[in-house]
């Protein structure tokens, strides 16, 4: 398992994929920048109402999506130069290969949420909020954020595997993700949809955001979270194991 | 010689995932509005939209239509330019006696081609969506067709821009996150100026004047695609 | 366990209804350099992906170094080593950062990444990145890729594809070596006839997914039988006079030949038409050569 991760990690090392890291944290940066400071001109950081507003930019579509883009990615250069049937008949297991794959998936998202994390971090200490951080809640959302995930990069891989055109997978992660602008508000669909629930977990539980389905216990999404993922992750498992090469 | 080229790339086309895409987008937005309008009958048809049901059906189409088209477009543009890639044929199509301009608006017009399509199936299916929902027979026309076709043309510059990438780009994954960014970003515009062009689509200016839109996306639309020309004519091909 | 370092047993494909790899039983010994011939499309790389483990088959077993593919498969491939159809290779990696991917997995000492470049020649261009490669210098990363666990059994499809004439004799020189100074066994599957000719020590013939001949080489080679052709000045009265003294002669109003080629036999008949007073002009070996029973045992289809 380790040898494999070891192989895994010099493929991904010089590749694209430490840009595209830096996208989604960037971005929400921005509107973190500029955002808060119309909402709140002076007075003690709004810790909370930085965190919801750049949530709404980075859980709602870009998490989901880029969760597919780095599942598409750690397929991609297997795809590319026949290097399936290379790592197939070399002495791994299929199954290993797969979880091996799916943590890197995972890995790349968790560092996504932590340069999110710093990018937040960073603009609140820029403007005089370093004393009271709200860590707990800081890094609860991150995290729940990141548990989120698991489903979608367990259907993402299956798909990803299954298709070597990069745009494919992708597509189906977007006829998946759109509906979220839908989905966002109504609280008695919002808990079932698992594409939802990063920005579920991802959003503080107060200061306006209290409404929709974002008040909901977070042991049903939990239940969401984890009951889609162990049927994505086990059903894209199968099909892997069995795929001919 | 351009149809010529144009039928070609639709050949290419036949038999692929691409239509599939081409019809599923506009299923998709107006699906979720019937949905949407479906279980939330008794509140937006009796409540919100009680004195314009139409004009209420044709907001919320619009709402989702922009970012779809903004996503839908970057993953277009990167299958049509991911024939060749995928069979490394860029050295074959460009070995034939066409000239690489013509290549290059052909994908072009192809990817506005299918847009246009998908654009024409959003229109259909929701005076479908508005007759089933019982809407009556009195379709504002105009407005609908505006709502449809107007942000599609003052989209026209990122179905150049992602042309561009898709094409330059072997790897398809630096083309797919800017289009991902470019949906995400157009959907915080209203926070931008109006000189921002992710905030075109949405047919939003301080003049309230939807055509200012049009006409800086088309304008813009073209710049983008001359520049994406000039950087394809210029370039070695693998 | 037996004397076949490779075995397989009724091995069948069925792809969409059809049997792509249909009964198929091949067997190579130990020390081997197994030529594996068919036509395009026979399904050579089919049957080589399931050596693999990439295919599962649809009926049949394999059976590798003894051990049974489908139970010990893990164990069987760290010590094989293959190219399947078209070198693997990540391009955006240089030659040696593929090599490691690879070595990694396999567990075997840094220096095997440098000894594998050596051997096919490649230490020059190891630090550039492999997708500026040419398609030779792929090919020859991917054997290096196949040599790199010190493998027992080398599975190559097709090797010597987009190699050019000096390229193609390096990698036949190096597999002719690899029996001999490491004991490995070769698969190396070809649709040329004499490509393999020259280096395997036995064959395998496969058109339509069936075999259709295996047996060593010098077999095949009988099936080309030589015949003597002789020419005289009066050939119908030779032959007469030939048959008359019981010698084994052919005479098709053309060409008077001879099947049976041993030296006493055509000794004899030499001097018996110089004695009768014949101009003898020529006697030459005629061969059909082995593309030519390769093109009739496969139907005359595919071979180039």
């Amino acid at each position: 398992m380790l040898a494999l991760i070891r192989s895994e990690w010099l493929k991904i090392r010089r590749s694209v994929i430490w840009l595209l890291l830096l996208v989604s944290p960037g971005l929400a940066g921005l509107i973190g920048l500029f955002g808060v400071r119309e909402e709140q001109p002076g007075g003690p950081f709004p810790w909370l109402i930085a965190l919801a507003l750049m949530t709404a930019l980075h859980a709602m579509l870009f998490l989901p999506l880029l969760t597919g883009v780095y599942a598409a990615l750690v397929c991609r250069y297997e795809h590319a130069g026949g290097g399936w049937k290379q790592l197939l008949s070399l002495p791994v297991t299929r199954t290993r290969v797969y979880i091996v794959k799916f943590l890197f998936v995972m890995g790349l998202v968790a560092l996504t949420q932590l340069l999110f994390l710093a990018v937040l971090l960073l603009i609140g200490t820029a403007k005089g909020g370093g004393g009271a951080i709200p860590w707990s809640e800081l890094l609860g959302s991150v995290g729940r954020g990141w548990l989120a995930c698991l489903p979608l990069a367990a259907l993402q891989l299956a798909v990803s595997t299954a298709w070597s055109s990069f745009a494919a997978p992708l597509a189906v992660n977007v006829v998946f993700t759109i509906p979220n602008m839908l989905v966002a508000n109504s609280a008695d669909y919002a808990p079932y949809y698992p594409w939802v629930q990063p920005l579920l977990a991802m959003m503080p539980h107060q200061n306006g955001y209290d409404f929709g389905a974002f008040t909901l216990p977070s042991l049903t999404l939990l239940s969401v979270v984890m009951g889609s993922f162990v049927v994505f992750f086990l059903g894209g498992w199968a099909y892997f194991a069995r795929k001919a090469v | 010689m351009s149809l010529r080229i144009l039928s070609a790339e639709l050949l290419k086309i036949r038999r692929k995932f691409i239509w599939f895409l081409i019809f599923l987008g506009p299923i998709g937005v107006v699906g979720l509005q019937a949905v949407n309008f479906g279980l939330r009958y008794d509140y937006l048809v009796g409540k919100v939209y009680r004195d314009d049901l139409w004009g209420g059906l044709i907001e919320n189409v619009t709402i989702l239509m922009v970012p779809t088209l903004f996503i839908g477009l970057a993953i277009l543009a990167s299958m049509v330019a991911g024939i060749e890639h995928q069979t490394n044929s860029w050295k074959q199509t460009l070995a034939l006696p066409v000239t690489r301009t013509q290549v290059f608006t052909g994908k072009f017009l192809l990817n506005l081609l299918l847009l246009l399509v998908s654009t024409t199936l959003v229109a259909a299916g929701t005076i479908v969506l508005g007759i089933v929902l019982g809407f009556g027979t009195g379709i504002p026309y105009g407005v609908l067709l505006k709502a449809c076709y107007y942000p599609f043309l003052a989209i026209v510059p990122f179905i150049a821009l992602q042309n561009w990438l898709s094409v330059t780009f072997q790897n398809q994954a630096f083309p797919l996150t800017v289009g991902i960014a470019g949906m995400v970003v157009s959907m915080f515009s209203i926070r931008f100026g109006d000189w921002f062009p992710w905030k075109w689509p949405y047919l939003i200016n301080a003049a309230k004047e939807p055509l200012y839109s049009v006409a800086c996306g088309l304008a813009f639309g073209l710049v983008v695609l001359a520049a994406g020309l000039a950087h394809f004519v210029r370039k070695d091909v693998k | 366990m037996n004397e076949w370092i490779l075995e397989t047993n009724g091995l069948s494909k069925q792809l969409g209804g059809r049997a792509v790899v249909n009964q198929l039983n091949l067997q190579v010994k130990q020390g081997d350099i197994y030529g594996f011939l068919g036509p395009n499309g026979a399904g050579k790389t089919t049957t080589i992906r399931m050596l693999l483990g990439l295919a599962k088959p649809s009926v049949g077993s394999i059976r590798i170094f003894g051990k049974d593919l489908r139970k010990e498969r893990l164990s069987i491939l760290r010590k094989v080593g293959s190219l399947v159809e078209y070198p693997s290779y990540y391009g955006h990696l240089n030659a040696i950062d593929n090599l490691e991917t690879v070595r990694r997995l396999l567990d075997v000492p840094r220096s095997r990444i440098s000894e594998v470049l050596e051997i096919v020649r490649l230490t020059k261009d190891a630090k550039r990145a492999v997708k500026g490669y040419s398609l030779g210098m792929k090919q020859r990363l991917g054997i290096a890729t196949a040599l790199l666990g010190q493998p027992d059994l080398l599975i190559l499809d097709e090797p010597t594809n987009g190699l050019d004439p000096a390229g193609i004799q390096e990698i036949r020189e190096l597999i002719k070596s690899m029996p001999r100074e490491h004991g490995v066994t070769i698969l190396i599957s070809s649709h040329l006839l004499a490509e393999i000719e020259q280096m395997a020590t036995r064959v395998g013939i496969i058109t339509k997914g069936q075999m259709i001949f295996q047996d060593s080489i010098e077999a095949l080679r009988r099936q080309a039988k030589p015949t003597i052709r002789i020419s005289v000045s009066r050939p119908e009265e030779a032959w007469r006079m030939l048959l008359a003294k019981g010698l084994p002669v052919d005479w098709d109003q053309t060409r008077l030949t001879v099947g049976e080629v041993s030296d006493r036999t055509v000794a004899s008949i030499v001097a018996a038409l110089v004695q009768q007073d014949h101009d003898v002009y020529r006697v030459e070996e005629e061969r059909v050569s082995l593309e030519d029973i390769f093109l009739e045992i496969t139907g005359g289809e595919g071979s180039l």
